[in-house]
This record gives structure tokens, sequence and C-alpha cells, in this order.
């Protein structure tokens, strides 16, 4: 990418069993302060366990009762993080063209808990058990057309099934279409709310990575993160805070390719980054063959670098590599979140660079590569 | 530098007029209409009953996989039509896509698919067996079943991709009826920034199912004319009352022109434009002045470099909702001025229905053969135009006519409008 094109993130927006606000989420990463609690699911009323869900109450959605009544929970805690993301990258949408500013979503499951509750009805007899908005409510693009609406999105806007890369997608197409100048801004991420007995069920039924007993690798998790990406210019033009530098994304077939190719567009050695958030969101081969492909990347003080969160956060799908990559953002300037947890936290070696991976089910991988903002 | 140019080298599809391409170019040719009675489940009379079906499909003669009986039918279409796409490339072997010839590198041929509705009946089927039709409560399950998990939607293009042995990125882009189309734009996106040489693109679709069927009647978006359901989709018509349900799957190779070139395939035409934009406000309306539409399709114009008047053809969305097709037409008076009124137009759909994510695929594939073949295929049922919808519709007969530049426009849920220019294929 050239010089005038680069890209960077000047706007976060976060919502997570971890918290709401980005400094709150990285301590505790930092701490590995998990947030694994219980929710009842099924008709038995027993609480499943172990779950990563978010407090209704801790969603700043800033929405009415009415409102919420049209939608599924995923798409409340889409324009929850989308609203803060403009918000803490001091965009305006009214204030420019509409059309010029994109949206790019990553989201895998849908919106399964807005129709659960109606769909028993509908398999009794009654076609008309379920109710008018389940059209619009349960569909994955359903966060990008109501986010469109909410804050008057105009521009090219896509949304994106991939797994524990979806986000990664959204962040490639929009940071694309920015620095091709078809878009000035695109706000990217991913957003999940899977904890549904339907989708639960599916995946202690059909996925592979758990133990012998069906429990999944990971708690099942929910939440969403939105990031503003534009160029540099645009950014301090407008004084939006600058978290990083975007110096490479690169979608492949597995994650050792696509680590070798971001590294190569970035031209980074690997000893020149400082922190690698892992995917680790399948469980099983997957997640061994990411960390081997990381060990053979990395080498030696690996221990020292790398960083999981799914065990903190949950698996929230669509919405990890988002996650992820706002984690990596605020990690950037502080000092290794593995010092940290040892009390290190003054005197250590600030964090300049961060990859964040993602790997599907199916092994295909997306890498994204950020550095710290340095103005020159 | 020159961006990479981006051509159709393979095409496949299986529609409510046939299980291939041939079968639904000649139907399509002719102007028969393949919308006919839902059987598969009991409607009440007051709830379209008019589906565009894919009947007499056979999914065991498709003899690359042996699991057809627990596919879900989306998947099935998707396997049918990317098989007949891919053989149409000349990249199909031995239920692979064949890398030994031609110098194809697998890992650098991609697939973006899309569905509006994924696997909606592996889904509906997996409540039902769960709930014994919704007698029961949801309970913890601890059974170990095969197969993917069709409530993850990409699990659609994954499973694809891996059983046609596609080593390149796999994706699906679920942006409901514009779908198929923004598959295609990411396709080309990919290719013009030389992150794949060969995308296999399009959409898959099997929505009629109890709860699709419910959904959309519960918003008015589909016909009730289900005393003549054959003629219930009727584009531009007077008397149109909504759109009907259709399934099936359309599937394109796009492949950078050189590549192509260099491995000697046969170019059936260029996709040289892309626009997309939302209209930011309703999920389902769209502004009757057509200002969305008009939009999208100027930045296709404006992406493929073409002015308006090169546009010889408009394969329309024409849902046959009231509210579309004024929008529509709206559009093309905005984009085109007065000569909208001659720019010939039609829409598929009043032959075989709205399959949702896949029909626009599909009537970009009609779009190809229709350059191909020097032929407009009809915009069926149209009895009495819409004087708010003053356009040169098909109507009725196919016309014969040589086409060189084609606009296709789609809208979706989300307020989504994406528009592409589909051009003869040139050397310069």
């Amino acid at each position: 990418m050239a010089p005038d094109n680069t890209c960077v993130i000047s706007g976060i927006g976060l919502v997570c069993s971890l918290g709401n606000s980005l400094n709150d989420v990285v301590d505790r990463v930092a701490q590995r302060r998990a947030a694994i609690g219980s929710r009842p699911l099924f008709t038995d009323g027993v609480p499943v366990e172990p779950l990563c869900t978010v407090d209704d109450d801790a969603i700043p959605h800033r929405m009415t009762k009415r409102q919420l009544k049209k939608l599924d929970r995923f798409t409340i805690l889409a324009i929850a993080a989308a609203q803060d993301c403009l918000e803490a990258g001091r965009l305006r949408v009214a204030d420019g063209k509409p059309e010029r500013i994109g949206l790019f979503i990553g989201n895998e499951f849908g919106g399964w808990r807005y129709v659960e509750e109606q769909i028993s009805g509908l398999y009794q007899g009654d076609l008309e058990a379920v109710n008018p908005y389940v059209a619009t409510a349960w569909f994955p693009a359903a966060p990008q057309g109501e986010i469109s609406i909410l804050l008057g999105i105009g521009g090219t806007s896509k949304t994106f099934s991939a797994g524990a890369v979806s986000a990664g997608c959204a962040l490639d197409q929009g940071l694309h279409l920015v620095a091709e100048g078809v878009l000035e801004q695109a706000v990217v991420g991913g957003c999940e709310a899977p904890l549904s007995a339907l989708v639960l069920n599916s995946a202690t039924e059909m996925e592979s990575g758990g133990d012998a007993s069906g429990r999944a690798a990971y708690p099942p998790g929910e939440g969403a993160a939105m990031l503003l990406v534009e160029r540099a210019a645009s950014a301090t033009a407008r004084n939006a805070q600058i978290h990083a530098r975007i110096d490479a994304v690169a979608l492949a077939g597995s994650v050792d390719r696509s680590m070798a190719a971001v590294l190569a567009e970035a031209q980074v050695r690997p000893d020149a980054v400082d922190l690698v958030i892992l995917s680790r969101a399948c469980g099983g081969a997957i997640d061994s063959e990411e960390l081997q492909a990381v060990q053979d990347l990395f080498g030696t003080g690996l221990a020292e670098r790398v960083i999981s969160t799914k065990p903190l956060y949950g698996n929230a799908t669509a919405a990890n590599m988002a996650l992820d990559l706002a984690i990596g953002c605020g990690f950037l300037g502080r000092t290794s979140p593995i010092q940290e947890e040892r009390g290190q936290r003054e005197g250590g070696k600030p964090i300049r660079r961060v990859l964040v991976n993602g790997v599907d089910t199916a092994g295909q991988a997306v890498t994204v590569l950020i550095s710290r903002w340095e103005h020159t | 530098m020159s961006r990479r140019r981006v051509v159709v080298t393979g095409m496949g599809m299986v529609t409510p007029h046939g299980p291939d391409l041939p079968a639904f170019w000649r139907k399509c040719v002719e102007g028969r209409s393949s919308v006919s009675r839902n059987d598969l489940f009991t409607i009440p009379d007051h709830i379209s009953q008019a589906v565009g079906m894919v009947r007499g499909f056979e999914p065991a003669s498709l003899d690359i996989y042996d699991n057809s009986q627990t596919d879900d039918r989306a998947l099935l279409f998707g396997v049918s039509a990317m098989r007949e796409a891919l053989t149409d490339a000349g990249l199909f072997k031995n239920g692979l896509v064949d890398g030994s010839s031609g110098g194809v590198d697998p890992h650098r041929c991609a697939l973006h698919l899309s569905s509006a509705v994924g696997q909606i009946s592996s889904m509906e089927r997996h409540f039902c067996r769960q709930t014994d039709a919704g007698r029961n409560g949801l309970k913890p399950s601890r059974q170990q079943l095969p197969g993917s998990n069709p409530f993850r939607f990409g699990s659609l293009s994954t499973e694809l991709g891996s059983r046609f042995g596609l080593g390149g990125f796999k994706m699906l882009i679920p942006t409901g009826c514009a779908g198929g189309m923004d598959a295609m734009a990411s396709a080309i996106y990919a290719i013009r920034r030389g992150h794949a040489d060969v995308v296999v693109a399009g959409a898959a679709e099997a929505p009629i199912t109890p709860l699709v069927v419910a959904a959309f009647d519960r918003i008015g978006a589909t016909s009730k004319r289900n005393h003549e359901p054959e003629c219930a989709s009727r584009p531009f018509d007077r008397d149109r009352d909504g759109f009907v349900l259709g399934e099936g799957g359309g599937i394109l190779v796009l492949e950078d022109l050189d590549h192509a070139l260099a491995r000697g395939a046969r170019i059936h035409a260029e996709l040289t434009g892309i626009g997309s934009v939302n209209n930011y406000t309703h999920m389902t309306d769209i502004p009757e002045t057509g200002w969305s539409i008009a939009l999208s399709t100027e930045w296709a114009l404006r992406d493929a470099g073409i002015a308006p008047d090169r546009i010889d053809f408009i394969n329309a969305h024409g849902s046959s909702t009231p509210q579309n097709d004024t929008a529509e037409t709206n559009a093309f008076y905005s984009v085109f001025g007065e000569r909208a009124a001659t720019i010939p137009v039609t829409s598929i759909k009043s032959q075989i229905g709205h399959s949702l994510a896949a029909s626009n695929a599909i009537e970009v594939i009609s779009s190809v053969l229709a350059i191909r073949d020097d032929i407009l295929p009809p915009t069926i049922n149209l009895k009495h135009q819409d004087e708010r919808c003053r356009l040169d519709v098909v109507a009725n007969t196919a016309r014969r006519r040589r086409v060189d530049c084609i606009l296709k426009t789609s809208s979706g849920f989300s307020g989504i409008h994406s528009s592409m220019i589909i051009q003869r294929y040139t050397e310069h």
C-alpha cells in the first residue's frame, strides 16, 4: 500500500462479556480475568454453563423498547458497538456524504433467539405465529441494514459469513475500498449472539473440538466490536485519536500462509512482532496447527509474546477477530500482557506491533498486522 | 497500471425451468412459467401458495459424493450448478477442480458464494427433530451427528468449496436478495487486486420452508394470486401484488482475463462495472424516487468507465412488488433520461419467481446468454403495463436483437442496492 494510502483505526466500540470500555477490557485481558457465567436457555430452566454472556443492562444501545422489539440480540450488540465506534472516532455521518461511508460486518449465526420464541407455534400449524419482524431480524445482514438506517450510512456495505474469520473478511474489504478511494471511511467489525438453545445444540451435535461429553472447546460467547477505518490524513484532519496503523491483512487457506503473507506485505520480520493474539477458537487439530505454525514462525521467546483471548470472553465466532483487533489496539504502547500479569507493567518494552490471527473450522485463516501510530 | 479485467469463463445453474443451463435457457427464451402451487406443506388460502420450485431435480445423478440424502437442498443446488460451471470452464475433472491442465493453481481459486437464508431447510429440520415438530420444548442435546453445522451460514461455502477441492479462500456474503451480485462483486475485487486468478461466484437458495413462507407473508411481500399461480409473478404489470418465492442456484466462473487467455479458456462475457449503496431509509421499503438504485447504477457505470448511452439492455430486479418496479422505473429515468423509455428491459422473475440471493446470479447468467445468442428473454404475464412503469419491457415474447452492454440491477432487504455492467468481450 502506498504511504499516502496508509489506513488507520481511528475509532473503536465494543461490547463483550469483559465489558464495553476498551481500557477495561484490555486490563481484564492483561490480568487474565475471565468473565464466565451461566444462563438458562432451555425449557428445563437449568442454567447452561460455562457461557460468556453480556449483561443486558451493560449494552449501551440507546434504543427504545419499541425499537428493541424488532431486533435480535446480535443486532443490538452491533448497534451499540457501531454507535460507540463513531462517537469515539468523532465522526458525524450527517456532516459528510453518507455514500462515502461504508459498513462491513461479520456474522455467522444470524438471530435464532428471536425466531426460537415463535417457531413452535408455526410448526403447530399456525403460519401466522411469527411476527412481522422475523423477516428482517433473523438474517445475518440485519445489523448492516439497521446500523445503516440508524446512523445514516449510505456507501458500499456488506456482510460476511466465514466463521471465526468473518470480521477479518469484513476488514479486508472495507480497508481496500478505503485505500482505493471508493470510500472515505469504513466501519468494520463483527457481531454474534449465538446463545440460543437451538444453536447451542447444533454446535454440540455437529462440531468437533470439544471433549467427549460434547462440551465446546471454549465457552460459547457473544459480543460485537466495530472499528473505524480510514486514511491517516482523514483521521488527523478530524483530530481523531489514532489507535493503530493497519500494516497488512491477508486471507489464505491456512494460517501459516496468511501469517507469511502478512509479514511479507508489511515487510516486517517475525522478531519485530511484539504480541500475537491467537485465534484458538476451534479446539482440536485446528488450534494445534495454529500454535505449531506460530511456533515455527516466531521460534524462541514465544511464551512472552502470545496470548489467547477466547478463554476470557468466550468464543464469539464472527465477532472474535473484531474483538481481538480492538484488544490489540488497546495493547499498543503498553507492556506485554504476560509481563503485566507478573506485575511488571512499568519498565518493560512497549508493544509496537501486534499480529492478530483468525482461523475458522475449515482451517482457512485471516491474519492482520497492526502497529502503533507514530506521527511523522 | 491498468487493472486486471474480469471475464466469465463458466456458468451453471439449477432453476425451476430445469436442472441445468440449457433447460433454463430454452424455456426462458420461450417465455414459459415454471411457477406453480406449493405442495410441500399446507398453506391457508390467504397466504401465498405460488412458488417457483425446482421439480425433477435428481441429486443422486450428481455422482460426485454420496450424502445427497442428508445434504441441504441449497447445498445440492450449489453442487449441481458449480459442477456445471466448472465443467463449462474446462476446470472440472474427477470430482475436483482440475489444476493439472491449464496451469490453474487451486490455492488461487476461491469461492465467493451467497445465500440469503442459508441451509434453512436443515435448520428447521433440526428444530423439528429436537422438539417433535414444536410439541416439546428444547432440551440440551448430547447426540453426535455427522455433517457440517447448518446453523453456520458460512458452512455452505466451505462445504461446497471443499467438495470441489478449491484451495483458495471461501466465504459467504449473505446480503439478502442482492447477495448473488454482491458475491460476484467481491470476486471481481479479489481478481482485480490480484488475490485470486479464478473465483467461483454466485448463489444457492432453497427458501421454500414454513418459516420463510410465513415470514414473507407477514410483511405482505408475496403475491396472493393463488387461483392462478403461474400468472402470479408479473413485473411491471398493473395488477402485480408481490413477489413469488423461488429457489435455485446460479454459479459463474470468474477469471482474470490474462489467466483465461493463457489457458485457452472460452470467454463468455466481461464484467466491467459494479456499484453498491445503502438507501439507509428502511429495512424493506425502497425509496419511490429510485434514487438509491440510480446511485448504485451510476457507480457501476463509473466503475466500468462507460457513459449511460452505452447501455442497450436492462436485466432488471423486477420483483413484481408494486414498490420495486415503480422505483426501478424512476431510477432508470434518473440515469438515462427519456432514453429509458426505449431501452429494452426484462425481468426473469416473471418466469421462475424470486429465488432471493440466487435470483440475481441466475439473471446475470441470463444476461450473458443474451449477449451470446442475441436474444432478449421476455417478461411474461405482462397484460396491462403499469403506466408508472413506462419502459420498453420485452413483453411476453423474446426479442431478437444484438446487445453489447447490459445493466443488471438488484435490491435487497437492509436497503441494499447493487448494480453490475456486463459487456460483450472484446480484445480492447
